[in-house]
């Protein structure tokens, strides 16, 4: 089980990540950071297979990937 | 000792290289210009560089701001003058690593001369060249590498002038190291910018990076995803462009001519400056 942390200061809501998620698993989330944008956010837990994509790709350093297990709902 | 990669989280990373505070960076939203940064800190840190013993130096233009956000010494200098002042550093102390940003702009226009003769002289530098076709921070002017047709604040009927393959170029002086990758692909930049630090003598990195706010919204690439996805379209690996000249039907040979060449271009030895200003000052000392 992954978890994607977020880094609200830093992110722009560029959307690059939700884009470019192989199995698309992250999606744009509809509340609104501080800085007026609309974070990423881990839609289906079970959907990321951790390929680090999005930390990669992410222009503003605002994307962890983690291997620690999720808060199960 | 084992010889696996101790993988750090991203967060890690960004704690070791980055400067907290000058943070969040100054780019559009979606430029590539962070990737090519985090690309840089991942190739650093599969190295193993101290940062201690490297030096940032940059330009002007917006890929110039890269090296004010590395938690390393840095300078930050005049408009296309990046090169010199980096083989100033390198003549003057030989043991730092020289790492240099610079645009497409800032590297091979207004500063092409110091381009030509940094890779004349080999200075042993890594030299990460940002192209995204145009001036970004001045509002968007043709650059010495805006393809031909494409409009720009300074050719708003479609630009007339042949675009400078800046890779190419260096081949043709003979630097050491040459690669281009466009921003999207993260692992083939991380391993050519590892082998540049790594490579005694010039290596230089071009990055293709999408510039939609100066570039691509006045050649219909403004949309985010349309002009990530134009880099995809419109790049070719080294070895299928060989072969599709060699074999491919005529209809492939025509799309090739609008694409860009990705892959690595150069890799071989040369004697670089230092070896030989070391040999010099062996020869001639009393």
């Amino acid at each position: 089980m992954h978890t994607i942390l977020i880094d609200e200061r830093w992110c722009k809501g560029c959307k690059l990540c939700a884009v470019n998620c192989p199995p698309k698993a992250l999606h744009m989330a509809e509340r609104f950071t501080k800085r007026g944008i609309h974070p990423p956010e881990l839609a289906l837990n079970g959907r990321c297979n951790g390929c680090r994509l999005c930390e990669l790709l992410c222009p503003d350093f605002a994307i962890t990937v983690t291997e620690e297990a999720g808060v199960h709902l | 000792m084992s010889t696996t990669l101790t993988l750090k989280t991203a967060a890690q990373l960004r704690a070791t290289y980055l400067r907290g505070e000058m943070l969040p960076s100054i780019f559009c939203d979606g430029c590539g210009l962070g990737n090519v940064l985090n690309y840089t800190l991942w190739a650093l840190e599969q190295l193993g560089t101290d940062l201690d013993r490297t030096v940032f130096v940059s330009g002007i233009g917006c890929s110039s701001r890269l090296s004010g956000y590395v938690n390393a010494d840095g300078m930050h200098t005049t408009h296309g003058r990046a090169l010199s002042f980096a083989s100033g550093i390198k003549a003057a102390n030989p043991d730092l690593t020289v790492i240099v940003f610079t645009g497409d702009g800032d590297g091979v226009g207004i500063g092409g001369n110091h381009f030509l003769h940094a890779i004349r002289r080999n200075m042993d530098l890594t030299v990460i060249l940002v192209n995204n076709f145009t001036y970004g921070m001045t509002g968007g002017q043709a650059a010495p590498t805006t393809p031909v047709g494409s409009f720009s604040t300074t050719t708003p009927y479609g630009n007339i002038e042949h675009p400078l393959d800046i890779c190419e170029l260096a081949k043709a002086i003979g630097a050491p190291y040459i690669a281009r990758w466009p921003v999207s692909y993260p692992y083939q930049p991380i391993k050519s910018i590892a082998q540049g630090i790594s490579k005694r003598g010039f290596s230089l990195i071009e990055m293709l990076v999408p510039c939609h706010t100066a570039y691509g919204r006045r050649n219909g690439l403004k949309d985010l995803e349309v002009i990530w996805q134009w880099y995809r379209d419109h790049v070719v690996l080294l070895d299928d462009y060989d072969h599709i000249t060699q074999f491919g039907s005529p209809e492939e040979q025509a799309a090739l001519r609008e694409k860009i060449k990705i892959g690595v271009f150069q890799d071989v030895e040369r004697e670089c400056f230092d070896e030989r200003w070391a040999a010099l000052v062996e020869r001639v000392k009393l």
